[in-house]
């Protein structure tokens, strides 16, 4: 046999430009990815997002107080409950006023739930586009479990509008601890199916292990937080370091990575559904009957009966619905810890009947930043992966 | 406590501070745009200030004043638990602040998305280009005097109704 | 000069003579329910009590005399739980009305409910409220919602004290209080709307715009009635592309604060008979092909063409058809097309029924024949502002009109101009006075930009003409316009109609 040369084996390619999306099979959400590549490897990128821009920040100065809440679930539209407990606590801390006891509890206990979704369909769409299939099947069918409960509690599906300035739109349906109780088993055993069948599996370790590593220092330049940021050894979580609602009083573990790479964010996201369910246990434990709206005569909603029976309750709906409510002028910045990490609301008023200046934070959007660092100079292949633990979602991300 | 940051500052920049509040528990300092990024810089580094933890940056319009852009950035140090937000404000005239984005790598998007925006140019940035809409788009949608209704359509919208498909043909 | 106190500070009296006169002037709240500066004080709707030091009980804010040393507070504790007890009595028998009332929006029970009160009921079911009658008609634009009453007689006392008959009374005690169009009488006459406007609930409600629109939709602009010569001020209300009502803004040297029925109706100008596109020979055109048509229609019209100025349109308008049709058509003859004259009244509405009769002939520059007498004219050509008139027969007819007529019916090539509630502009009106206003209704954003004056239609023929000459700025040519027809200075205070 011939000897050749190590050069001579080397084939050389001309750099060569490939579209990774907008529209992509293995790209859940619109994103766009440029990437210039030399043989297999990645060798620059630029990550374009925007695709699913909707002028949220736009809307909601046009909108009164209450009117944002709705916009409020399409952010991130994999937890649609957490995006709106987060902008109703900014306003509330705008207002001063503190929600009842029953309506706190009631906001951890559905948080947690969507929370839970959320990591499902993030763990689900990861390993069904490295070709997982059946886990995929089984953690989407999960999640729908949430989602039937979650409908019979709000009276929606996905978009629940479910949170209100003040409290809750109204009491849980009866029956709703039993309810909540019964999900635990289900997903519980949906998650160790999944694992059962990915966590040492030859294929997903190749494609998720020392792939898209990251750094603890990248990692926080760049903003991430959540389960993104936790993967790389960072303990950090909103409702550990500032904690709201009755986080405070509840017991639960911040689960960390060490290497900071794909399959530490699948491992992680796992880890905490297990926590987030811990909580859920706990919550409702604390639940006691009471009240779940206070009367903020200038902002809640009367309560129906009211608003058709005497001119009173119709004539407060009107102005509230008209006028857009009172809040006092001011600034104010409310974390809150979503699925994919800290979503900050930075609300501006100038004392109108609707916010001068809404900002969100978007978590996935500071995670998605470091998209091309992680990328470059690894193979094509492996955008697949990385980018489906990253969980983007273009309507939190785009806005 | 925030309120030792808030003291860094007014120490290490006293000409650069304009004022500062603690509205909600949020603290704040209001300072003049040219030295933002040495500001930037050692609330960065420093030992006691330690703000390793990017958090936001985003741009409010105020079109009744005289410096009509504020510039709002919101820091954060996982190590001492401590949060503080700095303003900053700039005329319409040329809105030119000078860009965080060497400190915190982070930034660079959220920059990017303040210029889509409001039209706020970040100096010293390495790609300011639009981010969430596109390049041929005209005007910055968030400033107060740009119209919710309006519409820039990439491709025209069509006048008459699609001409209706031609029916399949029967089967013989 | 008397000195009060109120709420613990000073304030100078400065003539005022009541203690609400002291507030309103110096930004102090007392709500009201039946004040109105322009009528005579009834103090029955007991909402502007306040606490004065002295006296026994709470004083009618609107009815007590200021006098030196007073103190005064409109914020007390008292006051607080009387303005919440006033409330609750007044809406005890109010029904459920807010979803189906036109008030709702600008309703003052809504906003001195929800600023003073905010309590609840404590009537025992809303099926103990006293029934009335929800559709009485007062005559052939207003009905009268007896149920939402709080009787507080503005209408009543508008009716017998600028009016001078009359006209509305009331009738039964107590919750059954109601009311009624006075013994042989009914209230049919010029400005019965106005007794809708005064109303600060809904239970006074026009005809043309029961049920018509929410008002918290409507886009609400300063204008001016274009109704007739007398030149009101007025709101113009409008929600895509419709006028649904004029109310009177205040000025104190025309209109006070009225307006009249033709006046508030007006908004018919915009919407009936509207010029919507441009035509040419009875075929619909697109905006350029119809400047295009123009310019061949008129080619060879120098020297032969006459021109139509309009008293409908601004001084503006008129400015620019005047160099038009002088500069490029070399037009001699100039006439001036008006509606007909109406009735006029000691208040406010003049004969002459246009808004701008003065300024367009002023913007003529010299004698204007008027447009009766264009049919006989020998001309091959006519240029013209406005639907009014019949052209020549045998003459080639471009006509610039916001609104159908003869003219328009006889023109070959048709373009649309501005409405009054779109256009820019001046007018003067019968007194020589200035009304500059913007326009009420902007063209739609995403719209191709319909033409915005007249000057810009004009120019663009010119364009396509291929003549040099423009339009240009006309803000001269109308600053000379308003310094000829000038009142002087100590004849506006004592004009008729100053005070109606």
């Amino acid at each position: 046999m011939e000897k050749y040369e190590e050069k001579e084996l080397y084939l050389s390619a001309e750099p060569m430009k490939v579209n990774l999306g907008p529209s992509h099979p293995a790209m859940h959400g619109t994103v766009r990815i440029v990437v210039g590549l030399e043989g297999e490897v990645i060798k620059h990128s630029d990550v374009q997002v925007g695709f699913l821009h909707r002028g949220f920040e736009k809307e909601c100065e046009a909108s009164t107080w209450n009117q944002v809440i709705p916009y409020t679930d399409r952010l991130n539209y994999a937890s649609p409950l957490l995006n709106e407990i987060g902008y109703v606590l900014a306003v509330e801390k705008l207002l001063g006023v503190d929600v009842t006891r029953r309506a706190k509890v009631l906001r951890v206990i559905l948080g947690e739930l969507s929370r839970i979704m959320d990591h499902l369909v993030c763990n689900a769409a990861m390993c069904m586009e490295l070709g997982a299939f059946t886990p995929f099947l089984y953690l989407v069918k999960t999640r729908d479990y949430i989602y039937l409960l979650l409908e019979k509690i709000t009276g929606q599906r996905v978009m629940h509008s479910y949170m209100r300035i003040g409290g809750l739109k109204y009491d849980v349906t009866e029956g709703f601890e039993e309810e909540v109780r019964a999900l635990f088993p289900k997903v519980m055993q949906c998650v160790v199916d999944v694992e059962a069948l990915l966590v040492k599996n030859r294929i997903f370790i190749d494609r998720t292990v020392n792939v898209g590593c990251v750094t603890a220092e990248q990692a926080l330049g760049h903003g991430w937080t959540g389960p993104c940021l936790r993967s790389t050894g960072v303990d950090y979580d909103v409702r550990k370091a500032e904690p709201y609602l009755v986080y405070g009083d509840l017991s639960f573990d911040v689960p960390v990575g060490t290497n900071g790479d794909n399959y530490d964010r699948f491992q992680c996201r796992f880890a905490e559904l297990r926590q987030s369910i811990r909580i859920v246990e706990q919550a409702l434990a604390m639940l006691e009957p009471g009240p779940v709206m206070l009367d903020l005569p200038d902002m809640g909603l009367p309560p129906k009966d009211e608003v058709y029976t005497s001119i009173e309750g119709t004539i407060r709906h009107f102005m509230i619905v008209m006028k857009g409510g009172v809040v006092p002028a001011g600034e104010v910045y409310m974390a809150t810890e979503t699925a994919n990490g800290e979503l900050g609301y930075y609300i501006v008023s100038t004392g109108g009947g609707g916010p001068h200046k809404c900002r969100v934070r978007p978590p996935c959007f500071a995670n998605m930043s470091a998209m091309s660092q992680m990328i470059d100079g690894g193979f094509l292949a492996d955008v697949i992966p990385t980018f489906g633990s990253i969980n983007m979602i273009g309507g939190e991300c785009d806005r | 406590m925030s309120k030792k940051v808030v003291r860094g500052i007014r120490k290490g920049f006293k000409d650069e501070v304009l004022s500062d509040h603690a509205e909600h528990g949020d603290f704040t300092v209001v300072v003049k745009p040219g030295k933002l990024a040495d500001i930037v810089r050692y609330l960065h580094d420093d030992e006691e200030m330690c703000f390793e933890h990017f958090c936001d940056l985003t741009a409010v319009d105020w079109p009744d004043r005289e410096e009509r852009f504020e510039v709002v950035i919101h820091l954060h140090s996982i190590r001492h638990g401590h949060r503080i937000r700095i303003k900053t404000s700039v005329g319409a005239d040329d809105p030119t602040v000078p860009s965080i984005s060497g400190i915190y790598g982070g930034a660079n998007w959220f920059e990017r998305e303040a210029f889509d925006m409001y039209g706020v140019r970040f100096e010293g940035h390495p790609d300011l280009r639009r981010i969430l809409l596109w390049e041929e788009f005209e005007g910055h949608p968030l400033r107060k005097d740009y119209p919710k209704q309006k519409r820039q359509c990439p491709i025209p919208l069509r006048e008459q109704p699609p001409a209706q498909p031609e029916p399949f043909p029967e089967r013989p | 000069m008397a000195k009060i106190k109120i709420n613990g500070k000073d304030y100078e009296t400065d003539g005022a003579r009541t203690i609400l006169d002291v507030t309103r002037k110096n930004g102090i709240e007392v709500p009201t329910f039946c004040y109105n500066p322009e009528l005579s004080i009834a103090a029955n709707c007991r909402m502007c009590l306040v606490e004065v030091k002295g006296a026994p009980k709470l004083m009618p804010a609107c009815q007590t005399d200021v006098r030196d040393g007073m103190e005064v507070l409109t914020a007390s504790p008292k006051v607080k739980e009387w303005q919440a007890q006033n409330l609750e009595f007044i809406l005890l028998h109010h029904p459920v009305d807010c979803p189906i009332c036109d008030q709702a929006g600008e309703c003052q029970l809504q906003e001195h409910y929800q600023k003073y009160d905010r309590g609840k009921t404590r009537l025992w079911s809303h099926e103990d409220k006293l029934p009335k009658s929800k559709r009485k008609v007062l005559g052939p634009h207003v009905i009268h919602d007896a149920e939402r009453c709080i009787l507080c007689t503005q209408c009543v006392r508008f009716c017998h004290e600028i009016w001078g008959e009359h006209l509305l009374d009331s009738q039964y005690r107590g919750d059954h209080r109601e009311i009624i169009v006075a013994h042989g009488q009914a209230l049919d006459f010029p400005y019965s709307l106005m007794v809708v406007d005064v109303c600060p609930v809904g239970a006074m409600t026009s005809r043309d715009f029961r049920f018509a629109k929410r008002v918290w939709m409507l886009h609400k602009a300063e204008g001016f009635c274009a109704g007739c010569a007398t030149g009101c001020a007025a709101y113009i209300d409008s929600d895509e592309d419709h006028v649904y009502r004029l109310r009177p803004r205040r000025d104190d040297a025309v209109n006070r604060v009225w307006l009249c029925d033709d006046g508030v109706l007006s908004g018919r100008l915009h919407n009936e008979d509207r010029v919507t596109g441009a035509t040419a020979a009875g075929k619909a055109l697109d905006e350029r092909a119809a400047l295009r048509e123009a310019a061949r229609l008129l080619e060879g019209a120098r020297g032969q063409s006459v021109a139509v100025l309009s008293a409908e349109y601004t001084t503006e308008d008129n400015l620019a058809m005047a160099r038009f049709a002088t500069e490029v058509l070399g037009a001699t003859d100039l006439y001036l097309a008006a509606r007909p004259d109406g009735e006029a009244d000691r208040l406010l509405r003049s004969a002459d029924k246009n808004p701008n009769r003065a300024g367009a002939t002023a913007a003529a520059g010299k004698a204007v024949k008027p447009v009766s007498e264009l049919a006989g004219a020998e001309a091959g050509f006519v240029v013209a502002l406005g639907g009014i008139g019949t052209p020549p027969a045998g003459a080639k007819v471009l006509v610039l009109s916001a609104r159908k007529g003869d003219m328009t019916a006889a023109a070959d090539v048709l373009l649309p101009a501005p409405t009054f509630a779109q256009c820019a502009g001046t007018y003067f009106n019968a007194k020589g006075m200035a009304r500059s206003f913007g326009p009420a209704i902007a063209p739609k954003i995403h719209e191709k930009p319909l033409p915005t004056s007249v000057a810009g239609v004009l120019d663009g023929i010119c364009a396509a003409m291929g003549v040099a000459h423009r339009t240009g700025d006309l803000a001269p040519a109308v600053a000379k316009i308003a310094a000829s027809l000038a009142v002087p200075a100590d004849d506006a205070s004592t004009k008729e109609g100053a005070k109606p």
